[in-house]
């Protein structure tokens, strides 16, 4: 594959050069002595300044500011460029002749000053590209003492804004986490996808905040900036490796549109915003999720093996996912019907049993027995899910069935992808159901649904097992995790699609690409606030297997985004 | 099996406490009185008994000698509830209730993503209080009474 900066596929499958630190600190030699870019000529107005910064820890460090965008530091001149955004002011270096670089952000009028420390290499980040970074918090020397010193903040958590760049780069940025963000870029990438990075948050003012996330497991670039969120103006630095191996250190202006507000669930009065703090930490760690490194990865004759010794659990075994979930129903015992999905294939269906039925597909041969699991979420609306013995594929049928519309879909899940053989892929298909008793639908079809977008849910699997999903892009959907005390923290995400069943209705589903490789969906029905799902998933540890998933719902909120995001088509 | 409603142990004292005040006044019904009394002792025996063999098992459960559910790790009984037993109509069994709160211990040792990221976070167990009520059954034996189950209901 070609070396492209803004990769055309998705940021998880892109194949980042594994580049060696010389090969880092040789690209940062320019741009150490000529300090950022901009679009716009940056203010870079601290000449004759001496900026001499004390940490908490009374680290100290100087800045000595010259002629043009001239600074010495730790007796090395280089460029630098400054932003100012009101009284706040961000500047940014490289240290000539090393791998590190700094951004600051300070406050003139009171000396309070954040420290983010950049570096490439000796970790703790495990790629040599991905941007390492400590956050220093303490003041300026100079006449004004601050009263409050900068602090990491939960007070952004909930919050999404459209950010638009100076450079034309518009990118939904969500903050459903105190730990992690979710962004999607709207230019440079061209699919729509959300992507989720551990994110610091700092609050330096009532009205500002400096937000820094690095795309870690992706590019490892920084994305830096401080945002007024009242008078939605930003002033911010990208600095890091793109997708062409090409250095990016330039500073930004941008204007932000407001996008909502989604629920925050601490506890009242709590403003702790630490909350996966690790005791003695190294400088620059923290818990970064790197799922593919944990990720089983099979090959197809693994996989082959894997399901021939018998290796195979179809709702055999209570769920973690689904410790709260809704009761199963046997009312598809004893039915019989047809499904015949657009352009193929043709599902025959004989319930034998609550839990068992035969299957038959294209009338190619006979039928096969399965085991399945069926959640009857609203009259006449069932989720049911079964795999197909026999598929080349190892292929499961995650089937939502309306009898009184004679409609159904299916997530079609399957391994082999090109990626990983136990990875779960993933169509969904549209058709109608065929059999005695149940209406026939004519052309008409369940259709995806941008009511979801948007929105996020919590989810209660289990005792200590929760999530909650942003259905951020009609493509993605993300899920983070929340702590005891109701912090939400750590984010990931991946393939999403979403259709409507009924009103209140919905049928949702994720990918864990190259993350797990889990197929997950979930029936949502926002009347009863709970879901019944089927998990898909190949591994190592538990075989192919299809799971119960089911928990309450709280709804979080929903961010007004759909206007960025054209009708999706497609399978 | 059929249960007399009225064992319960409240139930049992209040009419025990009943029956017994027709005895100082009918002195020509003795008779059956003594045997109703020697009903009523051994029955306050049997509930003496089975207490204290059911606090037995409780502390049995808590030092993990009798498995009772997956996770538990203590059992103690509501102070707000008392033992309730439902007497056999032969006497030679009894079904004990007692409401309880239980303390479980689950640990996300699985390969889900959740799991995953929950120990990332350093939330690889969990540890949650339920209300539940323990029900015991005891049968009575050459050797007094024994338990013959257990479980949640």
């Amino acid at each position: 594959m070609a070396l492209q900066a803004y990769p055309d596929v998705p940021l998880f499958r892109y194949p980042y050069t594994d580049l060696s630190l010389a090969q880092i600190q040789a690209s940062l030699v320019g741009p150490a002595g000529s300090g950022p870019a901009g679009k716009r000529p940056l203010d870079n107005n601290l000449a004759g300044k001496v900026l001499t910064f004390t940490g908490e820890g009374g680290n100290q460090l100087a800045w000595t500011f010259g002629a043009g965008n001239r600074v010495r530091f730790e007796g090395k001149e280089g460029g630098y460029g400054s932003l100012d955004l009101d009284h706040l002011t961000l500047f940014a270096h490289v240290v000539p002749g090393t791998t590190k670089a700094y951004a600051v952000a300070w406050d003139r009028l009171s000396n309070a000053a954040t420290v983010f420390e950049l570096w490439f290499g000796d970790g703790p980040a495990p790629r040599a590209r991905e941007l390492n970074r400590e956050v220093y918090f303490g003041t300026v020397a100079g006449a004004g003492r601050p009263k409050e010193p900068h602090r990491r903040t939960l007070r952004v958590e909930g919050r999404a804004f459209l950010w638009q760049e100076d450079t034309g780069n518009r990118t939904i940025e969500y903050y459903p986490s105190s730990t992690y963000s979710h962004w999607v870029e709207l230019d440079r990438l061209k699919d729509y996808r959300g992507y989720s990075a551990p994110t610091d948050y700092v609050q330096l003012t009532e009205e500002v905040y400096a937000v820094a996330r690095i795309e870690a497991e992706f590019s490892g670039l920084l994305h830096l900036y401080l945002a007024d969120v009242n008078r939605l103006q930003q002033a911010g630095l990208r600095f890091g490796l793109n997708g062409a191996d090409q250095l990016e250190f330039y500073m930004f202006r941008g204007t932000g549109e407001w996008l909502g507000q989604i629920a925050r669930f601490e506890k009242l009065g709590d403003f702790s915003a630490d909350p996966l703090a690790i005791p003695d930490r190294k400088k620059g760690e923290r818990r970064v999720y790197r799922p593919l490194a944990t990720m089983d990865k099979m090959s197809r004759a693994e996989v082959d093996a894997l399901v021939a010794s018998g290796n195979v659990h179809v709702f055999d075994k209570p769920s973690p996912m689904a410790g709260n979930g809704t009761a199963s129903s046997g009312a598809l015992a004893g039915r019989q019907f047809a499904i015949e999905y657009d352009a193929g294939p043709r599902m025959e269906y004989r319930f034998t049993g609550p839990e068992t039925l035969e299957w038959r597909k294209d009338a190619k041969a006979s039928f096969c027995e399965a085991r399945y699991n069926a959640w009857e979420m609203m009259p006449g609306a069932f989720i049911f899910g079964h795999l197909l013995e026999g598929e080349a594929n190892h292929d499961g049928h995650i089937v939502v069935a309306d009898l009184d519309a004679g409609l159904a879909t299916n997530f079609h899940g399957y391994l082999n992808t090109p990626y990983f053989a136990n990875e779960a892929g993933c169509e969904t298909l549209f058709g109608r159901i065929v059999g005695e008793g149940i209406p026939n639908p004519g052309s008409k079809r369940h259709q995806r649904t941008r009511d979801m977008l948007g929105r996020a849910f919590t989810w209660e699997y289990s005792p200590g097992l929760n999530s909650m999903h942003l259905y951020s892009t009609p493509y993605t959907t993300s899920w983070i995790i929340p702590t005891a005390d109701g912090h939400f923290a750590t984010e990931w995400s991946g393939s999403g699609d979403f259709v409507k069943i009924r009103d209140q209705l919905y049928f949702g589903r994720w990918q864990e690409e190259a993350c797990n490789g889990t197929l997950g969906t979930v029936l949502i029905n926002m009347r009863t606030m709970h879901d019944a799902g089927i998990g898909y998933h190949c591994g190592k540890q538990g075989g192919l297997s299809m799971s119960a998933v089911g928990a309450p719902s709280r709804h979080a909120g929903k961010f007004d985004v759909e206007r960025f995001f054209p009708v999706r088509k497609g399978k | 099996m059929t249960m007399d409603p009225t064992t319960s142990r409240r139930n049992f004292l209040k009419c025990g406490a009943i029956a017994a005040a027709p005895l100082a006044i009918a002195t020509p019904a003795a008779a059956p009185a003594d045997a109703e009394s020697r009903a009523t002792l051994a029955r306050l025996q049997d509930e003496k008994a089975i207490a204290a063999l059911h606090r037995e098992v409780v502390r049995q459960i808590n030092r993990g000698e009798r498995k009772l559910a997956s996770g538990l790790t203590a059992l103690a009984g509501d102070p707000a509830h008392d033992l309730e037993i439902a007497f056999a109509a032969d006497g030679q069994s009894a079904t004990c209730r007692r409401a309880c709160v239980a303390n479980f211990r689950t640990e996300f040792t699985g390969a889900t993503t959740l799991e995953r990221m929950h120990r990332l976070q350093g939330q690889g167990s969990h540890e949650h209080a339920e209300a539940r009520v323990l029900v015991t059954e005891y049968i009575k034996g050459k050797e007094g009474w024994a338990i013959a189950g257990l479980g949640f209901a």
